[in-house]
């Protein structure tokens, strides 16, 4: 509010600055009650009343009665707006209180998926889906084993294994230190093995490949310890 | 009430139709507002030329703005917001020196002409003098005059028109009122004595 507010004196009863609008039959229901009520209490306000009465009818007359504007304020208007039509034909005139913050493109998606949402199965068959994917989860975790003590970490550990549900094996391989990355990744990769511990203070990687064949271990070991520009020191841990 | 309400209704039912574009809903609005807006709007500019460029101002304001109608307040209220400001825009460019309002507490009282001398006048006339009596109020009960009398918006509707608390919409239509009745019956005396 920019005006500070202007008072009335205290004379004047608080009921007969509702009269225009009880009037005009703008006031809430709870107001004319009490305007009602008290009017037939306040000889002066019936008085105002009467009088408001009097000039609102007068106001109406003298309003009424003025001309209004010349022909030629409409024709400019008109003028104006279908000059603007004309430029911009396409213009798209969406009424925010409506339609807030959606684009066209969201309109349409918005028409293509409603009638989808408006038969009474629907409701039905989203119930039925939440229930099974409910049950399908009890399943689930009904069949998920107790975790193994081994699976629990150790402070000494360093690394969760992950673990790999065949049987795995364990390679502890100490890598020369000009051997670049790449090439350790290879090796790593070649074996179809990943790191699951290290480096250890004196270099050694820890790690696991698959152990279901013995023949492919001994093979793979071979390959580890032959390749001596990039492996310092590489065997089979129990 | 339920008249001023269902005619909102339709008139935001004209809205939507502007806003997406419909030129003969635009028209039938305008023909509802035209002669009202200038009416509106002589209160704040007497000249005829500025009140009409205004009244084009503000239709072309509605028409382009249709779609930024909040349907918070009544059609009317909006409608007449824009015209307010445009018309006090208009009116700080005319000559800031002409002297608007009458100092009606320097005017000595004169003495009651009695009760009833409207009925030996006929209703042109009666109109004639309250229009006289009208002009001759500050600017400010010009406007809450009309708006509450000739456009009957409710209280909190010509507050936020203003924007000005809803008491002192109230407060100030009690002493228009009190004002114009004073008017009047000066007038009233005047053509009794002549």
């Amino acid at each position: 509010m920019t005006e500070p507010e202007e008072k009335l004196g205290s004379d004047v009863h608080p009921a007969a600055t509702l009269l225009p609008w009880y009037l005009n039959g703008t006031l809430r229901e709870e107001e004319r009650q009490e305007v009602a009520q008290h009017l037939r209490e306040c000889q002066p306000c019936r008085t105002e009343l009467d009088e408001l009465s009097r000039l609102r009818q007068q106001v109406k007359a003298a309003y009424a009665d003025l001309p209004g504007v010349f022909p030629q304020v409409f024709r400019s208007v008109m003028e104006t707006i279908r000059e603007e039509r004309r430029v911009k034909p396409e213009r798209q005139r969406v009424f925010r209180w409506e339609r807030a913050g959606s684009s066209s493109w969201l309109d349409a998606l918005d028409r293509w998926l409603r009638p989808m949402f408006a038969p009474r199965w629907v409701p039905v068959l989203a119930s039925t889906l939440i229930i099974g994917q409910l049950a399908l989860f009890l399943w689930v975790v009904g069949q998920e084993p107790a975790i193994a003590p081994r699976d629990i970490p150790s402070s000494t550990d360093g690394v969760v294994s992950r673990g790999i549900p065949t049987a795995t094996a364990r390679y502890r391989v100490a890598f020369q230190e000009t051997a670049p990355e790449g090439k350790i990744r290879t090796v790593i990769h070649n074996i179809g093995g990943r790191i699951v511990d290290g480096p250890s203070p004196d270099g050694f990687y820890t790690i696991e490949v698959s152990a279901s064949d013995q023949a492919l271990l001994e093979k793979q070991l071979e390959s580890l310890q032959s390749q001596a520009d990039l492996i310092r020191s590489a065997e089979r841990l129990k | 009430m339920d008249t001023t309400h269902e005619q909102n209704t339709l008139e935001v039912q004209i809205m939507v139709a502007v806003a997406s574009g419909d030129t003969q809903a635009f028209e039938r609005l305008y023909q509802e507002y035209e002669k009202r807006i200038f009416q509106y709007v002589s209160t704040f500019v007497r000249d005829q030329t500025v009140a009409e460029e205004i009244v084009v101002d503000v239709m072309v304001a509605v028409w382009r703005g249709a779609c930024t109608f909040t349907n918070t307040s009544r059609v009317s209220t909006w409608i007449f917001g824009i015209a307010r400001h445009k018309a006090i825009d208009a009116l700080r460019k005319v000559i800031r020196s002409e002297q608007e309002t009458m100092d009606l507490e320097n005017v000595a009282h004169l003495p009651n002409p009695g009760e009833g001398p409207l009925e030996s006048i006929d209703r042109k006339q009666v109109a004639a003098l309250t229009r006289q009596a009208i002009s001759k109020l500050s600017r400010e009960h010009q406007e809450v005059i009309r708006l509450v009398f000739y456009e009957e918006l409710p209280y909190e509707e010509i507050a936020t028109l203003l924007d000005i608390p809803v008491n002192t919409v109230k407060t100030r239509v009690y002493y228009a009122k009190q004002q114009l009745k004073l008017q009047l019956d000066r007038l009233l005396y005047r053509e009794s004595v002549s």
